[in-house]
């Protein structure tokens, strides 16, 4: 299988603060691979790592067999990259922002851009700086579609866009790189976008990867368990083997595991807890991604 | 790609470089009707002793020494001061194009622009002076202006130079150096104080090279 990126053991400081430990991730080529984790758990750094705006304390990240701080002209020119906020010239109009763009990629189509743009109903000569962050986010993307590059590195696409402009953004990506065979990075706290449109996932946690694994793989062996009962509260800890994490609301008792329910049902017994009301409540991304991280 | 970025740097210039122009007339027919006042109210005699023994016109053409310096100015915070805005420099670094080639370019297109307007005030006062005095006198006063225009690159480079930096601490100790470094041009306001004009040239024709150190530092984010 081709990797498109290839990051090997990422470890990252600001100063003294660890913000990446030992991370390892691999993107293979035709997939969607999304970065979850709360702010602060370094997704923006592993993106300005992959684009070459910060070098690593130590480790190495690959983008097309390049190291990603020595990336080529010629391997920038196919790569996509949306930034944080949807940076964009904004002393630019719409038409200008095309025809600047235009002159660094052979493989350059205005169709999509121009098709993408039609969809706002503004003049060619609307200034960038006018315009809505959801306006802004189809000039941004538009481009990046003319640019019809192999990789498209999306960096918290859906900061400031209302739900309307988030599920637009969606559409237009989804078919673009599925119709294309592109491959997609990208990082959101919207965890109900990328429910949608990723394949494969991993989830930051505090200076560590809490997970690695394709989203069907993750939806599939991640369980939610409920039950009531008191006593309980101070016997179940967290291990890596059978409790991911456990909340407790009065005598309700939300726990999360990879295991099954009668595996979670066989270890309750030997801890002496009786469980008999227990049961598997399904959850959406969100709620793994919450069950995984914690509330707090 | 260097169309595409001479494009990017005239949509940031082009009212600055159009403003500077019609500056520069008005400066030029102001100095017009100056040169007519002192000749009428002087006497043509009296004004040449003047203007030769006193370096009278050359004390008095202030509009030559600042129309350079704001145009240094104002181009390197038109230039940079949008690309440094949330980041925005990071676009231009995604570009195909290599890092130095793009530094380089981008300022050297902004002082093509400043050289263009220098070129204009210089033939312009050219014309203006030797509309009234002789030649020995236009000679003397165009080498003494040279500095002034050697101090609106400098002030143009440096000041790229110190928007490019990351870091408010270094920026703040580049800007206390480059103050000293274009000073260094401003020192004259006789005829012939600069004996070694060249060493004002080599300087100032080495500046464009601090943008790729400061680029550099933006690009590797270091703080």
């Amino acid at each position: 299988m081709e990797h498109i990126i290839e990051c090997k053991n990422l470890t990252h400081y600001y100063g003294d603060k660890l913000v990446l430990n030992n991370l390892n991730l691999q993107v293979e080529k035709g997939r969607i691979f999304g970065i979850l984790g709360k702010n602060g758990m370094g997704k923006t750094t592993t993106i300005n790592i992959l684009m070459g705006f910060l070098r690593p304390t130590s480790g190495q990240c690959l983008v097309f067999g390049e190291e990603s701080h020595k990336l080529s002209p010629l391997t920038r020119q196919n790569i996509g990259l949306l930034h944080e906020g949807h940076l964009a010239y904004d002393f630019m109009t719409i038409k200008q922002v095309e025809k600047f763009y235009s002159q660094f990629f052979p493989n350059w189509k205005p169709d999509y851009y121009w098709n993408l743009i039609g969809k706002l109903g503004l003049a060619d000569n609307h200034k960038i700086r006018n315009m809505s962050c959801g306006q802004r986010s189809q000039v941004v993307l538009g481009l990046i579609f003319a640019q019809d590059p192999e990789l498209l590195i999306l960096d918290d696409y859906s900061m400031g866009l209302d739900p309307g402009y988030r599920a637009l953004f969606i559409d237009y990506l989804q078919e673009h790189v599925r119709e294309k065979n592109k491959t997609v990075f990208l990082t959101s706290h919207i965890i109900q976008d990328v429910e949608k449109v990723v394949d494969d996932t991993i989830i930051m946690g505090y200076q560590k990867l809490l997970l690695k694994m394709p989203l069907a793989t993750l939806k599939k062996s991640f369980h939610r368990f409920e039950f009531r009962n008191q006593r309980a509260i101070s016997a179940i800890h967290v291990d890596d083997e059978n409790v991911t994490n456990v909340e407790y609301v009065n005598d309700k008792i939300t726990l999360y595991s990879f295991k099954s329910l009668k595996d979670i049902k066989v270890y309750l017994k030997t801890l002496g807890i009786p469980a008999d009301d227990i049961t598997e409540i399904p959850m959406s991304l969100e709620e793994a991604f919450i069950g995984l991280t914690g509330k707090y | 790609m260097l169309k595409a970025l001479l494009y990017k740097e005239w949509i940031k210039l082009r009212w600055a470089v159009i403003a500077i122009a019609v500056l520069t007339v008005l400066s030029l027919a102001y100095s017009i009707g100056m040169i007519n006042y002192y000749i009428e109210f002087q006497g043509a005699l009296r004004n040449w002793m003047f203007v030769i023994s006193k370096s009278l016109l050359l004390r008095n053409i202030i509009f030559v020494k600042v129309l350079p310096l704001i145009t240094g100015l104002a181009f390197a915070l038109l230039q940079f001061v949008p690309e440094m805005a949330r980041n925005r420099m990071r676009l231009s670094y995604h570009l195909p194009i290599s890092e130095k080639k793009l530094l380089l370019s981008s300022v050297g297109i902004g002082f093509m622009f400043l050289l263009a307007e220098i070129v204009f005030l210089f033939f312009g006062l050219w014309l203006v002076i030797s509309l009234s005095y002789p030649v020995e006198i236009i000679q003397k006063i165009l080498i003494s202006t040279i500095p002034w225009f050697l101090g609106g690159s400098a002030i143009y480079f440096l000041t790229s130079f110190i928007i490019l930096e990351s870091s408010w601490f270094y920026r703040i100790v580049y800007g206390i150096i480059a103050y000293g470094l274009i000073e260094l041009n401003f020192r004259a306001s006789v005829y012939d104080q600069y004996q070694l004009l060249w060493i004002l040239v080599l300087i100032v024709a080495v500046m464009p090279l601090t943008v790729l150190f400061s680029g550099h530092r933006f690009r590797r984010g270091t703080k």
